[in-house]
C-alpha cells in the first residue's frame, strides 16, 4: 500500500522544542525553584519486610530549616493506587503515602519538609524508628513458598476487598480453541521455560515533583509524568480532594520509558505537605531512590507449542509467573499483557494461558518500554527458533508460515482488548531485513578471524510488534484509551494546540504540529503547542502504549480537519464562491484555476474577526476503535569471544511498519533508540538485590550498567511501506515495537554464533561463557 | 566561602560551602539550568563541562577547586558563538540531524563533543564515540548524535578555540570558621605543614569519589586540604632509570604525555581505559594507588612494572615498593601526616613487553570484573623476568608469584601458556563468581603467551 503524496508528512522536521533543549533553555521539572520553597526528602526503610512500632521526630524537628514531618498517623488513611491507565475496578489498591508496614529496602517511612535539601537530609539522619523486622520474601521463590510470609494484609481490587493466597494476588486461566485437541494434531511439541531479568528504565532525568499552592486554596503541581490528568486524579484521590483542587503542568519530560506512568509517591507526599505548609514543596528522586522505584516486571515465562511437519502451529499454552513487587501499580496487567502477548505473536487456533502475579519484598514494577511484552517476545521469539531447529525449517521460513497478518485478530493489551490487523509489513521487512544481513549465507556461524579462532560470528533475527495504544472495537472494561484536544486558529494565521498527551522525549508534540500543518495546509512553523495543564485541556489516556501520535494524534487531526472546513467556509464568503473551490496551502487559501484570487489564513481570521464571525476552533475526543500492531523484524550481527563470554554486536539491522511517516527524525530516534535498549535488556541491564535481606546490589550508573557509545553498533534501519487506514494520516506507532523482539535476537544470533542457547536474561559474559562450556563437556 | 569563577567569559563571585558540588553552585548559585544531574555519581556526563578547557562532570568538582578557574557551560557555547542565546554550529548541527531527543543528555553530550572538537578537530568515527563514551543517552542509540558531531567538524566548527580555558587565579575567601578547616597550600611545604597540624584532614585531588560520596551521606569531611595547586604534585618526568609522575597528575595528563606515550605506552592505554575523558581529566594516579581497591584499574599495572611509591611529610620523604604501600583494603601505609607524592616507574628494558587487560561488562566507564598486567622480559627465548599482577579478585590486587616462577626461564611454547593459565586459575580465589573469573584469568593469560609466540 503506497503512501499519500504529503506535503509535510515523511520529511525531517527539528522538534519544536529541539533549539532550546540544544542551548539549555527549556525548562524541566528539576529547574523549576519558586519562592519560599521547601524541599522533600523521604525517610526509606533500611529492611525488606518490617512493621515500623515508632517514629520520634522530636530531635529531627529540632534540626535548623525544618518545617513539618509527617509518618503513617499524619497522613490519609485512603488505600490508593498510583497508575494511569487501567479502568478503576480492575486497579489494586493497596498502598497508602507513608507505610506502618514497610514492605521493600527503600519503602516510606517518614517524609520531611526543609527550607533546604541539606537540612531536610540532616533531619532523616535524626529521626528515630523502632522497627520489628520481619523475614522477607525477596525472590519469586521465596514469595511462592508454603512459609512466605505474607506481604499484605489488605487489598482492594476497584471497590472490592480481594483475597490475597499466599502471595498470590491474581491468577488467570483463559483458553480458545481446544489446547489439548491442537497438541494432540500436532507432529512436534516443544516446551521450554524462559525468564526475564528486572532492568530500569533509568531515564537520564530523575523523577521530579513540585507543588505550589494557590491563593485561591488550589494547588499547582509541575511534575515529571507521562499523563496530567491521570496524575492528578491519583494525587486527588491519595489525599482525599477534590480533583479541580489540583492543576497539572504538562512538562517535557527527560526519558520516561514507562517510569511515569504511575506516581511514584512523591507526587502524592509533596501535594500532602504543600496543603500542610501552605507552602511550595518540591521533591526530586536520588537516582539510587529511582533504581528502588520503577523496573520492568520479572517473569517466567514456560511456552508450550505443538507444531505440524510443515510447520503449522497447532496449539500454544502460556503459563507466567508474574513478580510485581511490593505494590501492584500494574495490577494484574502486566501478567495479562505478557499472556496476551504470548499467545498473539503468530497465528494459532488453539490457545491457553495460564499465569498468576504475586508480591514479593522487592521495589513495585510496573511498565519499561513494551509493558509485558519484551517478556512474551524473548519466550516465544526464542522458541521459534528452538522449534526451527528441530522441523528443520528456516527460523524466517517458520515465522512467515504462522504470520499473523491482515485480517487476522490479536490481544492488544491481555484478552479484554481484541483488535483486527488492517496493515502488517511483516514480510516486506523479513525479505529487506534477510537481504541486507545476508541472511542465505549465515550457516552455523564462523570464525572470522583467522589468528583468534576462539571468536566466533553469528546472524540472528527476532520479529516482534507492539501495540499502538489500546483501542477495541468495542469498549473494552480494561484500560482507558481516549484523547482530547483543542485547536483554536491565531489572528497572525498561527494554529494553537491545547492537549495533554505528554512528550517523554519522543517527539510526539512535534508531530502535532505536523499532523495540523499538513491537514489544515500551514507551514510546520506555524503551529504551536501550548505546555498545556489541566484546567485547560480535555482528559488524555497518558502517553504509553506507544499511543503518543497514534490515539492522542487522531483528535488532533479531527480538531485540524474541522479547523481547515472553517476556513475554507469563511474564506467562500470572502471570494463568493463555494468552499469546494478552495483549497489551503503553506498558509494561504487559493482559489482553484483562480490562483489570483488568494488570501493568508490570517487574512481569513482577521476578516472573521471584523465581521462578527467569531472565533475558528475546534474541539475532538476520540476513542481510538482499534490499537493496530507496529510490526519490527530484528536482525542482528555478533561476535562472542568463547573464552570469555563476551557479545560484541557489530551490526543491528531495525526493520520497522510505522505506516506513514510523519516526522522521519523522530521515527529513526526511535528505532535506534529502541534498539539501544533492547540490547541493554538483552545484554547487560539488570537491577540486583540481595537474596537474604532485600538491599540493592547495583542501584546506581556506576554498578548498573547500559550501552555506552563504544558497545553500541551503528544501526541500519528499513522502513515497510505500508498505509494504516485507522491511524493519523495513515500512521501507526514506533515506541515500544523496536524494542521488543531485540533481546531473543541477541540469542538467537549467540545460538547461531556458537551454539548455546541462552534461556535466562540478561546474556552477561559470565552466563554465556558457562554455557559455553557446559556444552564442551 | 566567596568563590570567584570566570564562567562563560564573565567573572562571578558567589557565596557557596567550601565543598560545594560546582553543579549545584552552577545551577542554584548562578541560575545556570542547563547543566543536568543525571546520576550525581560522574557516570552519566550529564554534568559536563569545561574546566579550564578540559571536559569534567561538575558533580564531582568541589567549588574550593573551582575558584579562580574558567568554566564554560552550554549556555556559554550560544553565547560564544554568536552573542545572543541562538544556537551555534554544533548545537545546530545536533538539532539537524536530529540528535536532540529528551533533551536531558544533550547539553553534557555537545560539552564533551565540544571538548573533543578542541582536541581534535577532524575526528574520526571512532574517536567520536570515544569522546562522548561517558556520556549516555537513553533515547538515541547515539548514531544521530555521533553524526551530528562529524557534521560540525565537517563544517570547521569550532572556527575559534575556546577563549575561556583560563580563569583569574582568585583564591577562595574563607569565612573566619572556614579558615580554620579548609585549606588551598600553594607549595609542597605548605601542605605538609598543614597536614602535620591536621592530620585527620581529608585531602582533595580529583575527588571523583569523595564527591559522590558526601553526596549519599557517607562522607563529610570536617576539614580538608586542596591539593591541585600544588606545583610539586604534577607533572611527569624521566630521571634516569626511572620515570616520576607526581601524585595528582591525572589519567588525562597521562594520555595526553608525548613522554609516556614513547617511553611507557601501557600506562597510557591503561589510563585511557580508565573512566570516560571527563573521568581521565579529574581522577589522579595518586588517587587510584591511596584507594588501595582491588578493583583500581592503575595499580594492578603499576604492580607488574614494580613501582613504588615516594610519600612525604614534614619529617621527610620516604620510598616503599607498592606491593608494601598498599597494606589492605582501602588501607596504605601512609602515617598520618604524610601525603603520596609521586609514583616511580622503573623504565622497562629495551626489547621488554607489558601489557594491561581489563574485562568489565562492557566497553567504556566499567569496573573490572578481571583486570591483570604483564611485564616480560627475554633473554635468547628464555622468559628472564615475568611479572603478573591481577585485580578485582582479591580485596587488594595481588602479584601470582607462583606463576611468575613457574614460567619464568623457560621458553615460551604452547605448553608454558598452559601451565602459566593452570597455574594463574589455581592462584586467584576471588570471592564473587570464582569459577567464571578463575576461567577468564586462565584464559587471557593463555593468550597472553600464545600471542608471543
Amino acid at each position: 500500500m503506497s503512501q499519500k503524496p504529503y506535503s509535510l508528512a515523511g520529511k525531517r522536521h527539528e522538534k519544536l522544542e529541539a533549539r532550546q533543549k540544544a542551548t539549555g533553555r527549556l525548562k524541566y521539572t528539576g529547574d523549576i525553584r519558586l519562592p519560599d520553597m521547601l524541599h522533600c526528602r523521604i525517610l526509606r526503610s533500611p529492611h525488606a519486610n518490617a512493621i515500623v512500632k515508632s517514629v520520634d521526630t522530636t530531635e529531627a524537628m529540632k534540626v535548623p530549616g525544618v518545617v513539618d514531618i509527617i509518618t503513617y498517623d499524619d497522613v490519609p488513611k485512603i488505600l490508593s493506587m498510583h497508575q494511569f491507565l487501567h479502568v478503576p475496578e480492575v486497579m489494586y489498591y493497596d498502598s497508602y503515602l507513608l507505610e506502618r508496614h514497610v514492605r521493600h529496602v527503600g519503602d516510606r517511612v517518614a517524609a520531611v519538609a526543609a527550607e533546604s535539601i541539606e537540612a531536610a537530609e540532616e533531619a532523616l539522619r535524626k529521626v528515630v524508628v523502632d522497627y520489628e523486622v520481619l523475614p522477607a520474601a525477596v525472590t519469586m521463590e521465596q514469595a511462592l513458598a508454603g512459609e512466605a510470609p505474607r506481604i499484605h494484609e489488605e487489598a482492594r481490587r476497584g471497590t472490592d476487598l480481594v483475597e490475597i493466597e499466599g502471595n498470590v494476588f491474581e491468577k488467570v486461566d483463559v483458553s480458545i480453541g481446544d489446547v489439548e485437541r491442537g497438541f494432540a494434531e500436532a507432529d512436534y511439541v516443544i516446551e521450554r521455560s524462559y525468564n526475564t531479568s528486572k532492568p530500569n528504565p533509568a531515564p537520564m532525568e530523575r523523577a521530579c515533583v513540585v507543588c505550589a499552592p494557590r491563593s485561591d486554596g488550589r494547588l499547582d503541581v509541575w511534575a515529571t509524568a507521562q499523563g496530567i490528568h491521570a496524575m492528578r486524579m491519583n494525587i486527588a484521590h491519595s489525599l482525599g480532594v477534590p480533583v479541580s483542587h489540583l492543576n497539572c503542568h504538562r512538562m517535557f519530560l527527560g526519558g520516561s520509558f514507562g517510569a511515569h506512568i504511575h506516581t511514584g509517591f512523591i507526587e502524592n507526599i509533596c501535594a500532602f505537605l504543600a496543603f500542610r505548609t501552605g507552602r511550595p514543596v518540591r521533591g526530586e528522586k536520588t537516582r539510587e531512590e529511582m533504581f528502588l522505584a520503577y523496573g520492568r516486571h520479572p517473569m517466567k515465562v514456560t511456552v508450550k507449542a505443538g507444531f505440524k511437519k510443515d510447520g503449522t502451529m497447532t496449539a500454544l499454552h502460556s503459563d507466567t509467573t508474574d513478580d510485581t513487587g511490593s505494590y501492584a501499580f500494574s495490577g494484574s496487567s502486566k501478567m495479562m499483557l505478557t499472556s496476551g502477548f504470548t499467545l498473539s505473536m503468530y497465528k494459532c487456533p488453539n490457545l491457553r494461558m495460564t499465569g498468576r502475579s504475586i508480591y514479593t519484598n522487592t521495589p513495585p514494577l510496573s511498565a519499561m518500554r513494551g509493558a509485558g511484552n519484551p517478556q512474551a517476545s524473548w519466550a516465544v521469539e526464542s522458541l521459534m527458533d528452538e522449534a526451527a531447529e528441530a522441523l528443520g525449517i528456516d527460523p524466517i521460513a517458520l515465522r512467515l508460515r504462522n504470520n499473523l497478518g491482515v485480517g487476522d485478530t490479536f490481544y492488544g493489551q491481555g484478552p479484554k482488548v481484541i483488535s483486527t490487523i488492517r496493515s502488517c509489513g511483516t514480510p516486506e521487512l523479513l525479505e529487506k531485513g534477510s537481504r541486507l544481513i545476508g541472511w542465505e549465507k549465515r550457516g552455523n556461524g564462523y570464525a572470522p578471524y583467522p589468528d583468534r579462532p576462539w571468536i566466533r560470528r553469528g546472524i540472528g533475527m527476532a520479529r516482534g510488534f507492539h501495540t499502538s495504544g489500546c483501542g477495541s472495537e468495542k469498549p473494552n472494561r480494561f484500560i482507558m484509551d481516549f484523547s482530547g484536544a483543542f485547536i483554536k486558529m491565531n489572528e497572525d494565521g498561527t494554529a494553537q494546540l491545547m492537549n495533554a498527551a505528554a512528550d517523554c522525549g519522543g517527539g510526539n508534540i512535534s508531530t502535532y504540529a505536523t499532523l495540523i500543518a499538513e491537514t489544515i495546509g500551514l507551514r510546520y512553523s506555524d503551529v504551536i503547542v501550548n505546555g498545556g495543564d489541566t484546567d485547560t485541556t480535555p482528559f488524555d489516556g497518558v502517553t504509553h502504549a506507544s499511543r503518543g501520535l497514534y490515539g492522542a494524534g487522531q483528535p488532533v487531526v479531527a480538531c485540524a480537519e474541522d479547523i481547515r472546513q472553517q476556513l475554507l467556509e469563511w474564506a467562500s464568503r470572502a471570494f463568493r464562491c463555494g468552499p469546494e473551490d478552495l483549497e489551503i496551502h503553506q498558509g494561504r487559501v487559493y482559489r482553484h484555476f483562480k490562483p489570483e484570487d488568494s488570501m493568508t489564513v490570517s487574512e481569513v481570521v482577521l476578516l472573521g474577526q471584523a465581521r462578527g464571525w467569531g472565533n475558528i476552533m475546534a474541539h475532538s475526543t476520540v476513542r481510538p476503535t482499534a490499537c493496530p500492531p507496529h510490526f519490527v523484524v530484528i536482525f542482528l550481527e555478533v561476535e562472542v569471544d568463547t573464552r570469555t563470554g563476551r557479545v560484541d554486536v557489530t551490526r543491528a539491522i531495525s526493520g520497522v511498519d510505522t505506516g506513514t511517516i510523519i516526522n522521519r527524525n523522530n521515527v529513526e530516534g526511535q528505532a535506534a533508540g529502541g534498539l539501544h535498549m533492547g540490547l541493554g535488556f538483552g545484554l547487560m541491564e539488570d537491577t540486583l538485590f540481595d537474596a537474604a535481606t532485600g538491599r540493592p546490589l547495583n542501584a546506581n550508573f556506576a554498578d548498573y550498567k547500559m550501552l555506552t557509545t563504544l558497545d553500541m553498533p551503528p544501526v541500519e534501519i528499513v522502513f515497510a511501506d505500508t498505509f494504516e487506514p485507522t491511524g493519523p494520516l495513515g500512521s501507526k506507532a514506533i515506541g515500544e515495537g523496536v524494542t521488543n523482539p531485540v533481546a531473543p535476537a541477541v540469542a538467537n544470533a549467540i545460538y547461531n554464533a556458537c551454539g548455546v542457547r541462552i534461556r535466562d536474561l540478561p546474556c552477561t559474559p559470565e552466563r554465556v561463557f558457562r554455557e559455553i562450556k557446559k556444552a564442551r563437556i | 566561602m566567596k568563590m570567584t569563577v570566570t564562567v562563560n567569559g564573565r567573572k562571578r563571585t558567589v557565596d557557596v560551602a567550601p565543598l560545594a558540588r560546582l553543579l549545584d553552585v552552577l545551577r542554584d548559585g548562578l541560575a545556570l539550568k542547563g547543566t543536568k544531574e543525571g546520576c550525581g555519581d560522574g557516570e552519566c556526563g550529564a554534568c559536563a563541562i569545561l574546566l579550564d578547557g578540559l571536559l569534567v562532570n561538575a558533580c564531582c568538582v568541589p567549588a574550593i577547586q573551582a575558584t579562580g578557574r574558567a568554566v564554560v557551560t552550554i549556555e556559554g557555547l550560544a553565547e560564544a558563538g554568536e552573542g545572543r542565546p541562538e544556537p551555534d554550529r554544533l548545537q545546530q548541527a545536533f538539532v539537524d540531524e536530529g540528535a536532540v531527543h529528551c533533551g536531558f543528555c544533550t547539553p553534557g553530550m555537545i560539552m564533551a563533543s565540544r571538548a573533543l572538537l578542541e582536541e581534535r578537530p577532524h575526528p574520526s568515527e571512532s574517536e567520536i564515540r570515544v569522546g562522548l563514551s561517558g556520556s549516555l543517552c537513553r533515547c538515541t542509540g547515539y548514531g544521530t548524535i555521533v553524526a551530528a558531531v562529524a557534521k560540525a567538524a565537517g563544517e570547521g566548527y569550532p572556527e575559534r578555540p575556546l577563549p575561556w580555558k583560563s580563569g583569574g587565579g582568585e583564591r577562595p575567601l574563607f569565612s573566619p570558621d572556614e579558615a580554620e578547616r579548609f585549606f588551598v597550600p600553594e607549595s609542597l611545604d605548605e601542605a605538609l605543614a598543614i597536614l602535620h597540624r591536621h592530620p585527620d584532614a581529608t585531602v582533595l585531588a580529583g575527588t571523583t569519589d569523595l564527591l559522590p560520596d558526601m553526596k549519599k551521606g557517607r562522607a563529610a569531611p570536617e576539614r580538608a586540604i586542596d591539593l591541585l595547586r600544588v606545583p610539586e604534585l604534577k607533572g611527569i618526568a624521566c630521571d634516569g632509570s626511572v620515570i616520576r609522575i607526581g601524585a595528582c597528575t591525572t589519567n588525562g595528563e597521562i594520555i595526553r604525555s608525548p613522554l609516556l606515550r614513547e617511553r611507557l605506552p601501557v600506562l597510557v592505554d591503561a589510563a585511557s581505559h580508565s573512566g570516560a575523558p571527563a573521568i581521565q581529566n579529574r581522577a589522579t594516579l595518586g588517587g587510584n594507588v591511596a584507594n588501595a581497591s582491588g578493583a583500581a584499574d592503575h595499580l594492578v599495572l603499576l604492580l607488574a612494572l614494580g613501582a613504588s611509591v615516594t610519600v612525604a611529610s614534614v619529617r621527610g620523604e620516604r620510598t616503599l615498593p607498592l606491593e608494601d604501600f598498599v597494606v589492605a583494603y582501602r588501607k596504605t601505609a601512609c602515617e598520618p601526616g604524610e601525603l603520596i607524592r609521586e609514583i616511580v616507574i622503573p623504565l622497562p628494558p629495551e626489547g621488554s613487553l607489558q601489557k594491561w587487560i581489563k574485562r568489565g561488562s562492557r566497553q567504556a566507564l566499567t569496573l573490572s570484573r578481571v583486570s591483570l598486567a604483564f611485564h616480560l622480559e627475554r633473554e635468547g627465548e628464555r622468559i628472564k623476568v615475568f611479572r603478573l599482577a591481577a585485580g578485582s579478585m582479591s580485596p587488594v590486587p595481588l602479584r601470582l608469584t607462583e606463576t611468575e616462577r613457574a614460567v619464568t626461564g623457560r621458553t615460551i611454547t604452547v605448553e608454558t601458556a598452559r601451565l602459566a593459565a593452570e597455574t594463574a586459575r589455581s592462584e586467584i580465589h576471588p570471592r564473587k563468581s570464582p569459577d567464571y573469573r578463575r576461567a577468564i584469568t586462565a584464559n587471557l593469560v593463555r593468550r597472553f603467551f600464545e600471542e608471543l609466540i
